[in-house]
C-alpha cells in the first residue's frame, strides 16, 4: 500500500500529473522547514553515476575507494553522516524508562488475568474464583439465617 | 561457574518461555522482555520522532500495550512488538501533521546531544535531524532502520512485511533527499 502511494507521489489528489521541477532551480533547502516535504521523484538523478556509486558503497556492494574514485566529496559527506548514525546506534534507553514501564503494569493478580482470553488455565482460574465467591455468599447467608 | 544466575537465565529463556511465565502470573518476568528489546526500539522511536521525551512515551505505551495483549502474540514476539512501536511513531507523526503542531526544534536537536562534543559534530547532528524531519515517514523509517539501527534489507522486509526491493527504493530515495539537503554544506 505504501509503495503504491509512493509510486504516485508525483500526482496531486485528483491523480493529475504534477509538473516536474529542476533540482537546481528549486532546491529543497529553499523551502520553509514547516513544509516537511520530501523531494518529488525524479528530482534526484537516480541514474547519476555518482549517486549509483554512493548507493552501492552504502549498501556494501562497493568499496569506499571505488566510490571515492567516482565522487570524493560525496563520499566524505556520507562518511560524516555515517559517523553520526554509528553514534546513534550505540544509544541506550534511559534506565528509568524500564522502571516506569514496570511500575505502570497492573499487579500480579491482574497480570494473571492477561491470560483470560487465550489460555485454558485462565478459564479454570475464573471458575475457581466464581466458586469461591459463591461459597462465601452461601456461608454468609446461612450465618445471617441462623442469626434471625 | 555452574551457578545459575539471573543473567544466564535471560540468555536461556526464549521469548515464548518468558511470555508464558508472564501470562501465568509472573509479572516481573516482563522486565526481561523490556531488557531485551527496549534499546533498539528506543533508537527507532528517537529516530522517527527526533524527541527523547516522545520516544520514551511511545516506548512505555507500546510495552504496556504489549503486556496487556501478550496472549495475542502469534509468531515472533520481537517483530510483533516492533510493529506496535512503529505504528506508535507513525500515529504520532500523523497527529503532529494534522494539528500543525511542530515539536520543539530545540528539543529535537538536543535529542542526541552530549555536552563534550565539538561544534562541527553538533551542527551536523542538528542538520541531520532537520533533514530527517523533512522526509516522508516511510522514507525516514527505512533510512533509520538501515543506517541507525544497522538492519539488513532482509530483516527490514521481515519486520515491515514488505519486499527487499521496495525497501531498497525507499532507502535510496531517502539518501537522495538527504543528500540534496546536506551536500551544499557538507560536500
Amino acid at each position: 500500500m505504501l509503495d503504491n502511494k509512493e509510486a504516485h507521489d508525483d500526482r496531486n489528489d485528483l491523480g493529475q500529473n504534477l509538473p516536474r521541477r529542476d533540482a537546481a532551480s528549486d532546491h529543497v533547502t529553499n523551502r520553509p522547514m514547516a513544509d516537511r516535504e520530501v523531494p518529488l521523484p525524479g528530482l534526484a538523478a537516480a541514474d547519476d553515476p555518482s549517486m549509483v556509486a554512493i548507493h552501492q558503497w552504502l549498501d556494501g556492494e562497493r568499496t569506499e575507494s571505488d566510490a571515492r574514485r567516482v565522487d570524493t566529496k560525496l563520499v566524505d559527506m556520507w562518511s560524516q553522516v555515517a559517523g553520526e548514525t554509528d553514534r546513534r546506534r550505540r544509544m541506550v534507553t534511559p534506565s528509568y524508562v524500564a522502571a516506569n514501564i514496570m511500575n505502570a503494569l497492573p499487579d500480579k493478580q491482574m497480570a494473571a488475568n492477561v491470560a483470560t482470553a487465550t489460555t485454558a488455565s485462565s478459564a479454570g482460574f475464573s471458575m475457581t474464583t466464581v466458586l469461591m465467591i459463591g461459597s462465601a455468599m452461601l456461608a454468609l447467608g446461612i450465618l445471617i439465617g441462623r442469626g434471625i | 561457574m555452574t551457578e545459575n544466575t539471573d543473567a544466564q537465565l535471560i540468555e536461556v529463556d526464549s521469548d515464548q518461555d518468558v511470555i508464558s511465565r508472564v501470562i501465568s502470573g509472573e509479572r516481573d518476568a516482563f522486565a526481561m522482555l523490556i531488557g531485551r528489546y527496549s534499546d533498539p526500539l528506543y533508537r527507532h522511536a528517537l529516530g522517527m520522532t527526533g524527541s527523547p521525551d516522545v520516544a520514551e512515551d511511545i516506548l512505555q505505551t507500546s510495552f504496556i500495550k504489549a503486556y496487556h495483549h501478550l496472549g495475542e502474540v502469534r509468531g515472533r514476539f520481537d517483530a510483533w512488538l516492533f510493529r506496535i512501536v512503529a505504528n506508535g511513531c507513525k500515529d504520532w507523526l500523523k497527529n503532529i501533521r494534522r494539528t500543525h503542531l511542530s515539536y520543539d526544534e530545540d528539543d529535537q536537536a538536543s535529542g542526541y546531544a552530549t555536552p563534550d562534543e565539538d561544534l562541527d559534530r553538533t551542527e551536523l547532528r542538528q542538520d541531520l535531524d532537520e533533514a530527517l524531519a523533512q522526509l516522508a515517514p516511510s522514507l525516514r523509517e527505512a533510512f533509520i532502520m538501515k543506517h541507525v539501527e544497522g538492519r539488513s534489507y532482509e530483516e527490514m522486509a521481515d519486520l515491515l512485511g514488505t519486499t527487499v526491493g521496495a525497501l531498497k527504493m525507499r532507502v535510496h530515495r531517502a539518501r537522495e533527499a538527504l543528500q540534496a539537503l546536506l551536500e551544499e554544506r557538507y560536500a
